[in-house]
């Protein structure tokens, strides 16, 4: 049976640093994931996900409902995320960007169509305002409900849902 | 491909608000939407990153946290709760609560029977026949009224009793004190009022003596009634002995000389009796009054007076 987030968190408060190790290896994807989609730097992602999980240690007594750390991680990284794309002053075009293969494992044509399809999400997500990016990054690679994405954005879930309705139909305007 | 405006596609994939759901109708595409959809459904992110790659990013957290940690194990920092989650605001807010109660509680039920910026001497407009105000009106309005609130309130009302009248009136009853330090000339009629006052005050001798050494400076009728009180009935002789003093300037006054009189058949000291005698007979009086006075002594039997009084009459 799984831990709890809430029981890690107040392990880690009360001096368990195996216990915010637990954290890291449960969330180490998500946070990467989001880190690389929303700040469109896809080399660096790991090192917003190290920086990610630095503050999160350093915050974690702020954390007011230890229950929501998964949304309260996300959020963070989002806001690091967009710092690293603010820093970035000379790679504000996705096209550009170093997209990650992704092709390990697959082998011949296979391969190609995948990472030409993996391309071609990355730059679709590159048009999207940074905040939107991330709705659709919680809901189509996190696989979040849109209550939980409501939850992360600190929004309602009718924004979410137009939010996301908008996102795909600009993203359909520009494929 | 024709749009059912009332069938979108869109309508079943976000559930759209209902005013939303009208323009989502009007949609032209709707299928290029679904098909990024679609897209994005089948993007099978791959690890982009191997596990390795994170474990080393896990290790150096770790160890940066190794080397810089926040969280002790004896020292375990408490969550950050919403302040008025944690108990002391509970307690202060009762504590708090508690305070406003029984301040308001007070205000309502310990309310004095007046209004304390009501002050009987001077709303009643009081005023002696002569035009003049009293001395209690004078010290009333010597001081500030009215008061501004409650602790600075300059009375103290004592025996109060509230009763309706059959007029749609209320009769209050109250005694009403307070302390006042002033300094005034020595004939004005507070003064007058608190020398007669510190006559009839049997707690403080000092008083007594101080107010008729200053008694001749302001004598007054109310004065000179209670000097007459004071020479009769002080229990010390200091006093009555000093009051007379006082007095015996105005032996023509008939009622001085009577109240010598008086003094000479029962004052229990000797020295009174004497002194008496001796401002009586220093007025120079009618040969009738000095007869009635040998009268009064030998009924009663008052040798020594009888003895000064032939010592005078050989003078």
């Amino acid at each position: 049976m799984e831990i709890q987030d809430e029981h890690l968190v107040n392990a880690v408060r009360s001096g368990s640093v195996d216990a915010f190790d637990l954290l890291m290896r449960r969330y180490q994807r998500t946070v990467h994931q989001i880190a690389c989609n929303v700040s469109g730097d896809y080399e660096n992602g790991l090192d917003i996900t190290q920086t990610v999980f630095l503050k999160a240690y350093q915050k974690l007594d702020s954390l007011a409902e230890p229950a929501r750390f998964k949304a309260w991680l996300i959020r963070m990284t989002y806001h690091e995320a967009i710092d690293g794309l603010r820093r970035r002053r000379d790679s504000e075009c996705f096209d550009e960007q170093v997209h990650p293969a992704g092709d390990e494992g697959l082998d011949g044509e296979s391969a190609l169509q995948h990472s030409l399809h993996q391309e071609q999400v990355h730059r679709l997500l590159g048009v999207l305002h940074p905040k939107h990016r991330l709705a659709v990054v919680l809901k189509y690679f996190e696989g979040c409900s849109i209550r939980d994405i409501a939850g992360t954005l600190e929004c309602s879930e009718p924004v979410v849902k137009n939010i996301l309705y908008r996102s795909l139909k600009r993203m359909a305007a520009k494929a | 491909m024709t749009h059912d405006p009332k069938d979108s596609p869109l309508d079943a994939l976000f559930e759209p608000p209902e005013s939303e759901r009208a323009l989502w109708r009007e949609e032209q595409s709707p299928e290029a939407v679904l098909a990024i959809h679609q897209k994005f459904l089948e993007a099978e992110l791959p690890d982009t990153v191997h596990e390795e790659r994170f474990d080393t990013m896990r290790a150096a957290v770790l160890r940066d946290i190794h080397n810089n940690p926040k969280y002790g194990e004896t020292g375990v920092v408490p969550a950050k709760v919403v302040f008025y989650r944690r108990p002391w605001f509970a307690v202060l807010a009762a504590a708090a609560s508690l305070f406003i109660g029984l301040l308001l509680g007070s205000r309502l039920w310990n309310q004095p029977a007046v209004p304390i910026w009501y002050n009987p001497m001077v709303d009643n407009g009081q005023t002696r026949p002569d035009g003049s105000r009293s001395a209690v009106n004078q010290m009333v309005a010597a001081l500030d009224q009215p008061a501004a609130d409650l602790s600075s309130l300059p009375y103290v009302y004592d025996n109060i009793a509230i009763a309706p009248t059959s007029d749609n009136q209320v009769h209050l009853s109250f005694d009403v004190a307070t302390h006042v330090s002033m300094v005034r000339p020595a004939d004005d009629p507070l003064v007058r009022e608190m020398l007669v006052n510190a006559l009839m005050e049997d707690h403080s001798l000092n008083n007594r003596l101080s107010a008729i050494q200053l008694s001749d400076q302001v004598m007054s009728p109310e004065i000179k009634k209670a000097l007459l009180i004071a020479m009769r009935d002080d229990s010390e002789l200091s006093v009555r002995l000093k009051a007379m003093a006082k007095l015996a300037g105005q032996m023509k006054d008939p009622e001085v000389s009577q109240a010598f009189m008086a003094v000479l058949k029962e004052d229990e000291s000797v020295q009174m009796r004497l002194d008496a005698l001796d401002y009586l007979m220093g007025a120079n009086p009618e040969q009738s009054e000095i007869d009635a006075l040998e009268k009064t002594l030998r009924e009663r039997g008052d040798a020594p007076l009888l003895m000064r009084v032939n010592r005078w009459e050989r003078h």
